[in-house]
Formats: C-alpha cells, sequence, structure tokens
C-alpha cells in the first residue's frame, strides 16, 4: 500500500504549492505607491563608468550618477551640478560654478572628483573604450596614446567649487558631452577602496545622482533604484523606486506585463505587429541607423552601379512595416530623423538625397546588369553579414529574399549571423562582402554619423574613399566650427555626397516597441547617448 | 575497490584535462577581443589591456596559466562583465541551477517509478497504453514548446503559479515540471520494461504460489530488482537536465548556470563559455562515477575491481 | 557372437510403406522455413503501432522528399509580406481557426478580409511573418530535420559500428585503449561537443550534421562492442578463423549482419534524438540559416509569437511530435521483432 501513500503525499504537496502560489501572486500588486517595475532584457554588466559599453549600464549610471548637467527631454540640457558656466570668446575654455552636493556616503562632492573621474577615463591603463569621447579636450588623444601623463589633460579644479576645461578645439556639442555618463565624476577614495571590484555589485558604489543601485551583485537578473536621500535636488524626484527585471525572452516579460508584474517591457517585432493598436503601445525611435556596407577593396563593389543596384532591390518600406513591424522607419539618410535641427529644419529632411535610399526594381535591374557588364562577371555570390539577434535574422532573410528575387539568378546571398562581437571583428578586418551595421549616435550632433565615413576612420570597414567628402568633414570641424550655419551646410553637403556615391546604404532608423502602463508619467526618453532618465518620473493613480 | 577508485579518479582527471585543452585551443581559434568597441581606442589601450587580460603572451604561456590558474579555481575573467571573475559569475548562479536540476531529478524519477509501476502491473490493459503513449508524447515534445505552453496556459490563463522569476518554491513548480517531463518518460518507460521482466520471471511465479500479496510481490521483488539498473540512467539524465536547463531558464528568467551559457555563446564571452564548459564536464564527470560506485554497491552482481568487462 | 544376437533378417531392411510414411509426415515442420529478418519482419506486421508508425513515417518521408521539385532555393527566398502572418484558411471549411480566422483580442476576426486580401488567395495552414506558406515551410522543415538527422546517424553508425566491431575483435590491449577513450568521450556532455564545434565552425547543415556525429556514436561502440565479443567466442565464427578467413570478411560476412538488429534499433532511437537535438540548436540560436528552415527553426520562431499567432508553433510542433512518435513506436516494434524474449 505504500503506492497509495505515495500519490496522496503528491496531491498534498500540489495543493499546498497552489496556495502558495495563489498568496503569492495577490501580494505584490496590490501597494503600488511610487513604485516602478521596468523590464530589461539583458544583465548589469558594469556599473564602473570608465569601463561601461552597453545602454543597460549608461542608463543606470545615468539614473544614479550626475554631471554637470543632466539632458532632460529631446535632449535638451538642464542644470545637473553646474550652478554657473562661463565659456571664453574663442570657445576653448569652460568654467564650471559647481553646487554643494554630496555622495551618497556623505562625502563632500567637489570639483577634484570631476578632475580624477576624467584623468582616469583617458588613462590607457583603465582601458575605457569611451574614452575617444575626450577627443577634442586638451592632451587626451596624446594621453590615450601613452604619450602624456594623465596630469596634463585639460582639466583643472580650483578650489573645491570651481572647474576649469581647456579644449584644444571647438566642440559645438560640448553641453551634451557633458550630460553622458563618461564625463560624470567619481569619488576617488571609494574607487580605490574597492579595487578591482569596484563597479561590479552595489554595495562597492557611491551615487550622487536621483537614484541608488541597490540588491545588484554583479550578475543577478534583478535589481533596484532607491531613492538617493543625498540627492541635491532630491524634492522633485517623485519615484521611490524603480524594480530592474531582467527577462530574455520577450514572450516572458509580456505575459508579466499583461499580470501587472512589470509597469514596461520592450517588444519583439512579432509582439509590436500585434500590438501596433494598443494605446499603451509605444515606438521607442533611436538615433541609431542600420545600414549596409559594401567591401570596397573588392572589385566589383567599386563599381557604383553595382552598390546601387543592391540598394535599390531592397523595399525598405516593407521590411520596416512588414518584416520589422516594431516602429522602425526607412532612413532618410545616414543621419537619423529628429537627432538634430538647425533653424527648425531637420538634418535628415535637409540631406534627404531620393536615390539612395529608394526601392525601384526596374533600374536596380538595370544598373545591375551595366554593372556586372563593367566588372565582368556574369554571376556573382555575395556573403551578407549581420548580428545573430531575431531583427537581424529577420532583416538578412528578408534582404536576401528581396535581393535575389529582384536581379534574378546572377546573384547568390549567402546570409552569416553571427554574435555581435564576431561581427565587428570581421568587419574590423575586411572579412566580408556586405555587412549590415548599425550606429547610434552618442550624442545628438550629426558629426557623430558622419565622422565615420572619412578615408582613415576606423569604421569606415567598407573603405569608402571620397576626398570631398573628407574635406567637408574637416571644415566643420576647423574653419567652420564656430560658425553654426556654416557648419551645418558642410555636413548636409557631406551626406549628400555619401548618399549619392552610395558609399554605403541606410536601410532603416531603429525603433523599439514597448507597452508602458497609462499610469506611467514623465519618463525622459532620448533618442542618443544615455537613453532613459527617470529623475522626474511618476505613478499617476 | 580502492585501485578501482583510484584508477576512475585518474581517468576523470585526465578526462577534464583534454576537455580543457580543446576548449582552450578552439577558443583561440576564434575571432573577436574582449573589446566591443575596439576601433575607437587606441593602440596604447589596446595594448595595455591586452596585458591585463594576459593577451600579449604567446599562445602555449597563456595555456599554461590558464591549466594552472584552473586547477587553483581560478577561471580568468570575464569579457562582457567587466572585472567579474568566471568563478564569480559561476558560483552566484550556480545555486538556482543546481536546485532546478536537483528538483526535475526527483520530480521525473519518483513519478516515473510510479507510472512505471503502474503500467507494469496493469500491463496490456488501457492503462498501460495510456501511460506508454503519455510517456512518448513527453519524450517528444521540446522543452522549450512545453515551457511556453505551461506558462501560457498554467501560469497567465489559470494563474496558478507565478510567470517567472526565482523568489520561491512556488516559482520552480512549472520549471521543474517542464524541465522534469524527459526523465519521467525515460524513467516509467525503463521501469515498466524491466518490471515486466521481473513479474514474468520464475520466483514471482513462486513468491505468489506461496501466496504473498500482490503489492507484497511488487514491492519486495519487483520494484527493488528494477530500480537498480535505473541508477545508471543518472548520468544521461544529468545531461539533458544541463541541456534542458539552458531553456528552462531563459524562458522562466530563472539566474541559473544554463542561462548564462548561452549569453556567453551570444556574447563571444570566451573565458566563461570556457568556465562553464569545464563546469558542465566536471559534473558530469562526477556523477558518472558516484553512480557507478553506488550501482557497485547495490547490486552485488557487478564487482567493483581494477578491470571490469 | 554379437552379430548372431541380433539376428537380422534382410526384410528390415525394406523400404517404407505409404502407411508409416504419413506418420512421419506429422513430425514435418510444416510453416516455411524463414530467415531470421522474415521472421522479425512476420512479427513486426503483428504489432499494429510499428506498423502504423513505419506508413507515417514513410508518407513523411516520401511527402518531405519528393517536394524537393517544388520548393527549390528560389522558392524558399522569395517573400510575400503583403500575406505576413495569416492563419490556416482551407476552402470550403467554415470552422473558426481553419476559415482564416484568427482570435485578435477575444474576438474571431476574419484576418484574410482585414488585411484586403482577395478572396483566392488561401494558406491551408496560414503563413509566417515573411508571408511564406507555413504549409510548404513545415514539409521544406521536416526534409531538412530528416536530412540532419538520418545523415547524423548514417555517420554515427558507420563511425560506431566499425570502432565497436574492431574494438571487440581485436581485444586485449586494443580494447581496453579504446574503451578508455570512448570512456572519455562519452563523459563529456554531448551538447558541450556541438555547442564549441558550432561555435568554431560556420553554423549550416553540414556543421550540425558533423557535430552530432561526432557526439552521438559512443553508444552504439559500446553496444556493438559487448555483441562483439560474445560473437567471437561462436563456434561458426571459430570455424571460419580456423579454416583462414580473413578478418575482414569475417566481420562483413557474420558480425555485421548478426548485429544489424542492434544496428536497426539504435538508428530508430537515433533519428528522434537528433532531431530533438537539432531543435534545441535553433532555441539557442546556433541552427540552421535562412533562407533554409527545420522544424526546431520553425518552432523556436513559433514559441516566440505564441501568445498572438499560437498556430505558428502548434502545426510545426503537431508534426514534430508525431514524427517522434513514429519513429519511438516503430523503434520499440523493431526491438521486439528483433528479440521475441522481451514481447509480452
Amino acid at each position: 500500500m505504500k503506492l497509495k501513500k505515495f500519490a496522496t503525499a503528491g496531491a498534498v504537496v500540489a495543493v499546498s504549492a497552489l496556495t502558495l502560489a495563489a498568496c503569492g501572486s495577490k501580494s505584490s500588486s496590490g501597494d503600488s505607491k511610487q513604485v516602478l517595475n521596468w523590464d530589461e532584457s539583458a544583465e548589469l554588466p558594469s556599473m564602473d563608468l570608465s569601463k561601461a559599453t552597453d545602454v543597460v549600464s549608461f542608463n543606470q549610471l545615468n539614473n544614479t550618477l550626475e554631471g554637470l548637467y543632466r539632458l532632460g527631454k529631446d535632449s535638451k540640457v538642464e542644470p545637473g551640478l553646474a550652478k554657473k558656466t562661463h565659456v571664453s570668446d574663442d570657445g576653448l575654455t569652460y568654467t564650471f560654478d559647481l553646487r554643494k552636493s554630496k555622495w551618497s556616503n556623505g562625502d563632500d562632492l567637489t570639483a577634484k572628483d570631476f578632475v580624477y573621474s576624467w584623468q582616469r577615463t583617458v588613462d590607457p591603463k583603465t582601458g575605457s573604450q569611451y574614452a575617444y569621447l575626450f577627443d577634442g579636450v586638451k592632451n587626451a588623444n596624446a594621453i590615450m596614446d601613452g604619450k602624456k601623463k594623465t596630469s596634463e589633460l585639460g582639466i583643472k579644479a580650483d578650489g573645491d567649487y570651481k572647474l576649469t576645461v581647456n579644449l584644444e578645439k571647438q566642440i559645438p556639442y560640448f553641453k551634451l558631452l557633458m550630460g553622458f555618463p563618461v564625463f560624470f565624476p567619481q569619488n576617488e577614495k571609494v574607487v580605490k577602496d574597492a579595487g578591482s571590484k569596484y563597479g561590479t555589485a552595489s554595495k562597492y558604489m557611491v551615487y550622487n545622482g536621483p537614484f541608488k543601485l541597490t540588491k545588484w551583485t554583479g550578475s543577478n537578473l534583478s535589481w533596484s533604484l532607491n531613492k538617493n536621500g543625498k540627492y541635491w535636488d532630491k524634492k522633485n524626484v517623485k519615484l521611490d523606486k524603480i524594480n530592474y527585471k531582467v527577462n530574455k525572452s520577450n514572450s516572458t516579460s509580456y505575459n508579466l506585463y499583461k499580470t501587472d508584474k512589470l509597469d514596461a517591457t520592450p517588444l519583439s517585432s512579432q509582439q509590436a505587429k500585434q500590438l501596433k493598436n494598443d494605446k499603451e503601445f509605444l515606438a521607442r525611435k533611436a538615433a541609431s541607423t542600420f545600414y549596409f556596407q559594401y567591401n570596397q577593396t573588392q572589385k566589383r563593389f567599386q563599381n557604383k552601379k553595382i552598390r546601387q543596384a543592391l540598394s535599390l532591390a531592397v523595399n525598405r518600406e516593407q521590411l520596416t512595416k512588414k518584416v520589422l513591424g516594431d516602429g522602425s522607419t526607412v532612413s532618410k539618410g545616414l543621419v537619423s530623423k529628429d537627432l538634430a535641427k538647425n533653424k527648425g529644419k531637420d538634418f535628415a529632411d535637409q540631406a534627404y538625397v531620393k536615390e539612395g535610399v529608394q526601392n525601384d526594381n526596374k533600374k536596380a535591374k538595370k544598373l545591375w546588369q551595366e554593372g556586372m557588364k563593367e566588372v565582368g562577371e556574369s554571376k556573382m555570390d555575395i556573403n551578407l553579414l549581420s548580428d545573430d539577434t531575431d531583427k537581424a535574422k529577420d532583416t538578412t532573410e528578408f534582404v536576401q529574399s528581396q535581393i535575389e528575387s529582384t536581379l534574378g539568378d546572377s546573384v547568390n546571398v549567402h546570409v552569416q549571423n553571427v554574435p555581435f562581437k564576431t561581427r565587428l571583428t570581421r568587419s574590423e578586418q575586411g572579412d566580408f562582402d556586405m555587412v549590415i551595421s548599425a550606429w547610434g549616435a552618442d550624442f545628438a550632433d550629426p558629426i557623430s554619423f558622419l565622422d565615420l565615413f572619412t578615408s582613415d576612420n576606423s569604421q569606415n570597414d567598407g573603405e569608402w574613399k571620397n576626398g570631398e567628402y573628407d574635406k567637408l568633414i574637416q571644415a566643420s570641424k576647423t574653419t567652420d566650427a564656430g560658425d553654426a550655419d556654416k557648419r551645418w551646410d558642410d555636413l548636409v553637403q557631406a551626406e549628400k555626397i555619401l548618399a549619392q556615391e552610395q558609399g554605403v546604404a541606410p536601410l532603416y532608423q531603429q525603433s523599439t516597441a514597448w507597452m508602458v502602463k497609462d499610469k506611467v508619467k514623465g519618463v525622459i526618453y532620448n533618442s542618443s547617448g544615455a537613453n532613459y532618465n527617470f529623475k522626474d518620473a511618476y505613478i499617476k493613480e | 575497490m580502492k585501485k578501482y577508485l583510484l584508477k576512475r579518479v585518474l581517468y576523470m582527471v585526465l578526462t577534464l584535462f583534454l576537455v580543457a585543452t580543446i576548449t582552450f585551443f578552439l577558443m583561440k581559434l576564434m575571432p573577436g577581443t574582449p573589446y566591443s568597441n575596439q576601433e575607437k581606442m587606441t593602440p596604447q589601450q589596446i595594448k595595455i589591456m591586452n596585458q591585463q587580460y594576459g593577451l600579449d603572451k604567446p599562445i602555449w604561456m597563456q595555456y599554461v596559466i590558464y591549466i594552472f590558474g584552473m586547477v587553483h579555481g581560478d577561471l580568468g575573467t570575464s569579457f562582457q562583465f567587466s572585472n567579474q571573475p568566471v568563478s564569480y559569475l559561476i558560483s552566484s548562479r550556480i545555486g538556482a541551477s543546481a536546485q532546478l536540476g536537483v528538483q526535475a531529478m526527483l520530480f521525473g524519477v519518483i513519478l516515473g517509478i510510479i507510472v512505471g509501476s503502474v503500467a507494469a502491473i496493469y500491463r496490456n490493459t488501457w492503462v498501460d497504453t495510456t501511460a506508454t503513449v503519455l510517456s512518448i508524447i513527453g519524450k517528444s515534445v521540446p522543452n522549450f514548446v512545453l515551457a511556453v505552453l505551461l506558462q501560457y496556459y498554467i501560469s497567465l490563463k489559470l494563474g496558478w503559479f507565478p510567470i517567472a522569476d526565482w523568489e520561491g518554491f512556488s516559482y520552480t513548480i512549472l520549471p521543474t515540471i517542464a524541465l522534469g517531463v524527459g526523465p519521467l518518460a525515460e524513467t516509467a518507460r525503463f521501469i515498466r520494461t524491466g518490471m515486466v521482466d521481473v513479474l514474468n520471471s520464475d520466483y514471482i511465479e513462486l513468491a505468489r504460489a506461496k501466496g504473498m500479496n500482490k503489492f507484497g510481490i511488487i514491492y519486495h521483488h519487483a520494484l527493488r530488482n528494477s530500480l537498480i539498473p535505473l541508477v545508471t540512467l543518472i548520468g544521461p539524465y544529468t545531461v539533458a537536465l544541463m541541456t534542458g536547463s539552458m531553456v528552462i531558464e531563459n524562458i522562466f528568467s530563472i539566474p541559473g548556470i544554463g542561462e548564462q551559457y548561452v549569453k556567453s555563446i551570444q556574447t563571444n564571452d570566451y573565458p566563461t563559455i570556457m568556465g562553464v564548459t569545464m563546469l558542465f564536464c566536471f559534473g558530469l564527470v562526477l556523477i558518472i562515477l558516484i553512480t557507478d560506485i553506488i550501482y557497485g554497491i547495490i547490486d552485488p552482481r557487478i564487482r567493483l575491481t581494477g578491470n571490469e568487462d | 557372437m554379437a552379430e548372431e544376437k541380433y539376428n537380422l533378417q534382410p526384410d528390415s531392411f525394406e523400404p517404407l510403406g505409404h502407411d508409416q510414411e504419413q506418420e512421419i509426415e506429422s513430425e514435418k515442420i510444416a510453416a516455411p522455413s524463414l530467415t531470421f529478418s522474415q521472421d522479425a519482419w512476420r512479427r513486426l506486421k503483428k504489432n499494429k503501432g510499428a506498423v502504423i508508425s513505419l506508413f507515417i513515417i514513410l508518407i513523411m518521408v516520401i511527402v518531405s522528399f519528393g517536394s524537393t521539385p517544388f520548393i527549390n532555393h528560389s522558392e524558399l527566398v522569395k517573400s510575400n509580406p503583403e500575406y505576413a502572418n495569416l492563419p490556416a484558411k482551407v476552402p470550403g471549411i467554415d470552422i473558426n481557426g481553419l476559415n482564416g480566422k484568427m482570435k485578435v483580442g477575444g474576438e474571431w476576426t476574419d484576418v484574410y478580409k482585414e488585411n484586403g486580401i482577395k478572396d483566392s488567395v488561401h494558406f491551408t495552414l496560414g503563413t509566417d511573418y515573411l508571408g511564406h506558406s507555413l504549409a510548404q515551410r513545415i514539409i521544406y522543415g521536416t526534409k531538412i530535420s530528416l536530412t540532419v538527422a538520418i545523415v547524423a546517424t548514417l555517420f554515427d553508425l558507420l563511425i560506431g559500428v566499425s570502432y565497436g566491431i574492431v574494438s571487440g575483435w581485436k581485444g586485449g590491449r586494443t580494447d581496453n585503449v579504446m574503451q578508455r577513450i570512448i570512456e572519455i568521450i562519452s563523459s563529456i556532455p554531448n551538447l558541450i561537443i556541438v555547442v564549441l564545434m558550432l561555435i568554431v565552425f560556420k553554423p549550416g547543415m553540414t556543421s550540425i550534421i558533423l557535430a552530432l556525429a561526432i557526439s552521438e556514436w559512443t553508444t552504439m561502440a559500446r553496444m556493438i562492442r559487448a555483441e562483439t565479443l560474445s560473437l567471437k567466442t561462436e563456434e561458426y565464427v571459430l570455424a571460419a578463423r580456423t579454416l583462414g578467413e580473413s578478418t575482414g570478411k569475417i566481420a562483413w560476412k557474420h558480425l555485421v549482419p548478426n548485429v544489424s538488429s542492434i544496428i536497426i534499433i539504435q538508428t530508430m532511437y537515433t533519428i528522434p534524438s537528433a532531431i530533438f537535438f537539432e531543435a534545441f540548436l535553433s532555441f539557442i540560436g546556433i541552427g540552421i540559416s535562412a533562407p533554409q528552415t527545420s522544424l526546431g527553426v520553425l518552432l523556436n520562431d513559433g514559441q516566440k509569437n505564441f501568445q498572438f499567432l499560437p498556430y505558428q508553433m502548434w502545426y510545426p510542433a503537431i508534426v514534430l511530435v508525431i514524427l517522434m512518435i513514429a519513429f519511438n513506436l516503430l523503434g520499440d516494434g523493431l526491438r521486439d521483432a528483433f528479440d521475441p524474449r522481451t514481447r509480452r
């Protein structure tokens, strides 16, 4: 009779588990005061602002720390630690008066913390992958190259609350940069005490921003941001807590959203297509563009007609609406829309070249045949390299289908979906025929994109070369740097050349589809740099 | 026995050493560096960073350092999580995986024994047929499909269990079921076949003839004898659970090793790939050794000597 | 002497009459003599489940491989995004779920009408996100899954059988070394071998097949070795040896036929596990790449979308499960047929 006993015991376990589960699910949703539950799709890999390289890290840094400025809605520069800013007439010296504020451990935050942080980042020993943003700050490049000492960096503390920054050349977007976490202060004592553990768990960190990070062990799938009582502007911070949960499966996070365990969740393309008419649906436009690079060390891709034909064969309208369906839009050019405006006009509209991003199958076929004749080939095999995310796979499958069915039997596209870092390495080594690359702006200025395709830029993987383009970019940084309009025209011209010559072929501007509960208000999302700013967010009951 | 054990442990070490060597050189063949933004770094920065990761040394030296470190429990530093030792990543995540694995194993084996025995006792009746068909279906549904179905119907529609996460026993139930169904089906089939064999043997006839009751026979003779070979299945189950954990942990957002492994594959985090590979291998080798010893103890017919076979 | 004692008369040696012959007739084996495989086939035919499974497998093989001329490369790369994500629609059938209607927000809606698709267009099993016919994808996916499984199993067989026979036949030191090698290989989780191989080599069908073959052959080798060890001592093998037959010939003429039942049964179990493994690989993102597809890829695409388009997971899942059940039942049937002792 043992068998029977077994069975009943099993049933008891199952029943008690049920009641347990029922209790568990009730308690957490009821008492939501000013608590936000946010979904994240990847772990938080680092909280060391000098070493961070990914979106998750930058978002957490942006909400737990604060620099000279904080970027508000539409990347508007809002006051941060800088109370007053003075810019010299030549635009090369910035003097900041800092407000009195404290770190979360009670230490005073002084100008020295900025000096220490900046020096640490440009120090080649630190290995910061974002130190390149310091380009233009006096001696930064030389220090990164190991040719000068870190103390020679163009930043000085005059007393505790005055900070002076010297530049080598004008940086028109300097204030925007100051809102990016790489330029935030660090507490030297804390960094040194933690040693190699700095930035690897919440207990080794201090904060000066609106929130404090808690419950992060360095590799876990959940953490919280609690309101920072020592923050200088704490009276304007409304949220008590933000709970982050990492869910790698979009179906799982959407199920959690449906049951109110999450207040916001990103959606996969397939989910987005189904939910696009929902009132909680939101497409967050990012300042990032996906584009083809052709390997122009190969003779066939030096032919402009071939490049044009491949680009013309892709129906970008279908790609964004039907395949991706997450709110992504057809690119007007390399520089994303709504990134930068001059005199009320958007850069993307001004630099728009229709045939650069158009779909015209007839023209594609004609150019293809002509191009094939010119390079003397009758059949082409093309390896199309891309990432291995779902969206990248969908994109390559569609592009493959478009090119092969438009251009016919004379082309064979082989899709290669590889992990992100493999894609980067292979692009850099020129180990590809065509690659779908993506670039997201670090700050809201067209140069963040256009810099990539000067002849000597290391990110110009296809090695497209154009003298006129190089000249225009150079002019925007030197002779025309002080004249906003002229600089603007230079950049517009440059992008037009890039589009006409099909140096690269822009495909689409990325959006991420989200579902966000109605009660969540005041979340600031910026398309470039660190995306999220929760300082003003609140829950409306 | 002692000699046998020593020999087995020696093979274990040899196996692990071979795997470490092969994995190491395979990873060295791979393109990619720890840096996701290499184009923007200066040569000086890259040089210093490579020194810090030990990538500036010749490969054989890196190999010696890696093996030496491994013996001392140092598996290097993750490429993905900056400054995070791989051994820490593993230790902070192994708990959830181990719990899930043990629960799934117990769930599968215990329920499998019950289902298998019932099927054998009522062999060639509708009970048997149902059990057989169900266990074949259980074997035939990929666990990620099962996990999605359970999550959708049981958690979302019925609301009986939490959808995802890892915060208490109720959170473990669905993942355990999704992961344990494979072993359950296998065990049920295995036990049924074994028991039917035993039930048809002469000594059972004798016991029956002597008037022993049905359940006494099953408990004293049939079940015991068919349980012994089950021990040999624990090794293969462990492999299945490791494989399954990658899928299940992903779907139920469980902070475990399997999920970490998939992530490290997707991000080219070679030190972590190597570390977890070694861990999986070590786990399996250990379990095989333990089950072999147990098998030798409970089944006197098998002698643990220096030369088996 | 003794001869005198048994005084044999000449008539003792007379041929049998008709009456006695009848008696001998009764001793005769009535059924035609059957070879081992004929006997096994006879037993298999009695097992209904196995026969049905065999038919299902045959039909699936014929349909999926027979589709090759119709579902070729250019058909695969064609996409019609305007037909994306349509549910099943079978003309003439008006059952919700098969008539182009789908539950959207709790209501049955005619998705075809909503998207302004002409009445003449219908997809028996619906479409995927690029507007491919799902039925076509499933047939093609089945073909790829079967190809991967069968080719991997053949490799597995080739390595396993020859390894097992050599190891068992040679015995002694060679056997010892070969067994240790197997021990080492089988204590590496197969997923690790596969994953490592796929990270290093370009993911694709060839790599998957190779990886599966390399990681799966040890079981086969072990079983074949055990069988070879016992066959080695059989009289007919000894006889052949004594007569000076070459080892190769003995292996081919005596050993292989005798282990064939093990081979067949083991194959039946390896194929479904290879199909399964391939599905798992596509879940972790290193499976078959576009434009090819497999049941695993389809399932994985489907599961991501299950909340909204459940049919995209259900249909490939049903096909996979039927295929798996068929192979398992046929495997069981064959095992029973070859080894009547296990049959109850």
